[in-house]
């Protein structure tokens, strides 16, 4: 969470667009990973991102805080932006026109070489699990978040996602195994 | 290497800066954009009379500055200069002495005429002597009478 996010956020719904940038650069590349570990390619991946906060940025004075980081509400977006990407590009999301390459952006690619393909097969795995447990694993082993912030940006119960997150962990073993 | 060591790994993916750059930047000037778009009527009338009222007023500005400079032409101090005769300046400056020495003289007229007039109250007995000297002798003149007798008369 942003160092005085509540104060931030509240000078965003005024309409501050210094204080919705703050949100941007500190959001931005949680969504992005957790865009492009849904999606097949960067570039994809990059214009669902640019989506998600356009859209947040242009509904912000719809924001209400109810108690929960402003990042679940950004998933939330991001969630039903994946969501329209692959209604509206059903016969395209096969994974036989997955590209390898575009998966890791330039940041990882000083990265061991054994490692960079182990993630990238760890990526493919995820990519093959049904999407609600994709979302509680992004959440909560890529990007650490709590429980509770999990189950407001799923929209599920806390012991909901503790009990996803159990079986989305075993699904991804057996298709890693 | 552990599936949660990797999957905490994967943490290390960054969208591209150029591109977080170009779509931030886009965002946050779009916005902009649709707030106007939202804008109901009288929001919409506000901002435009502000608008109008700064340019009215700007206009006023310049008229006022430019108008300022075509009467410099007028009232500027080589033209008043020009436009003065010294003659006639001299003639004026000589007619304010002579009102001035008229109203000194009247000013003289009339102390000479309150000092007669209480020095008569003032001396009482020495009047009425100098009354009765000037009936009998019709003659001799105030000049006459001097201190001296007025103050033998005063003592008697």
């Amino acid at each position: 969470m942003l160092d005085g996010e509540e104060k931030i956020i509240k000078r965003a719904v005024e309409g501050k667009s210094s204080a919705f940038g703050s949100l941007y650069d500190h959001y931005h590349s949680k969504i992005y990973r957790f865009v492009l570990m849904k999606v097949s390619r960067r570039e994809e991946a990059e214009d669902i991102t640019h989506q998600v906060f356009l859209s947040a940025w242009q509904n912000i004075k719809s924001y209400k805080d109810l108690g929960y980081p402003f990042s679940s509400w950004l998933y939330r977006i991001a969630r039903n932006q994946v969501a329209d990407y692959y209604r509206s590009k059903k016969s395209e999301s096969s994974l036989e026109n997955f590209d390898p390459e575009y998966f890791i952006s330039p940041a990882t690619i000083s990265l061991d070489l054994s490692l960079k393909m182990e993630m990238e097969k760890v990526i493919l795995a995820i990519r093959k699990l049904k999407p609600e447990y994709q979302d509680v694993i992004i959440m909560r082993f890529v990007e650490d978040m709590p429980v509770k912030e999990t189950a407001e940006a799923i929209q599920k119960s806390e012991g909901a996602v503790k009990l996803l997150q159990h079986r989305a962990i075993k699904e991804l073993k057996k298709i890693l195994s | 290497m552990e599936l949660l060591e990797l999957l905490k790994e994967l943490k290390t993916i960054e969208p591209d800066r150029e591109f977080s750059t170009k779509s931030r930047n886009f965002i946050l000037n779009e916005y902009r954009g649709a707030e106007m778009g939202k804008l109901t009527f009288w929001q919409l009338t506000a901002r435009s009379l502000e608008t109008a009222t700064s340019l009215a007023l700007a206009v006023v500005l310049v008229f006022m500055i430019l108008g300022g400079f075509s009467a410099w032409k007028f009232v500027s101090p080589s033209k008043l200069a020009s436009s003065l005769d010294p003659a006639s300046l001299r003639a004026e400056a000589d007619a304010i002495d002579i009102q001035i020495q008229l109203t000194n003289l009247n000013i003289s007229e009339n102390l000479s005429d309150t000092v007669s007039e209480s020095t008569k109250s003032a001396a009482g007995p020495v009047a009425k002597l100098f009354e009765e000297r000037t009936s009998v002798s019709e003659t001799s003149s105030t000049d006459a009478i001097s201190i001296e007798e007025a103050l033998q008369l005063l003592s008697e």
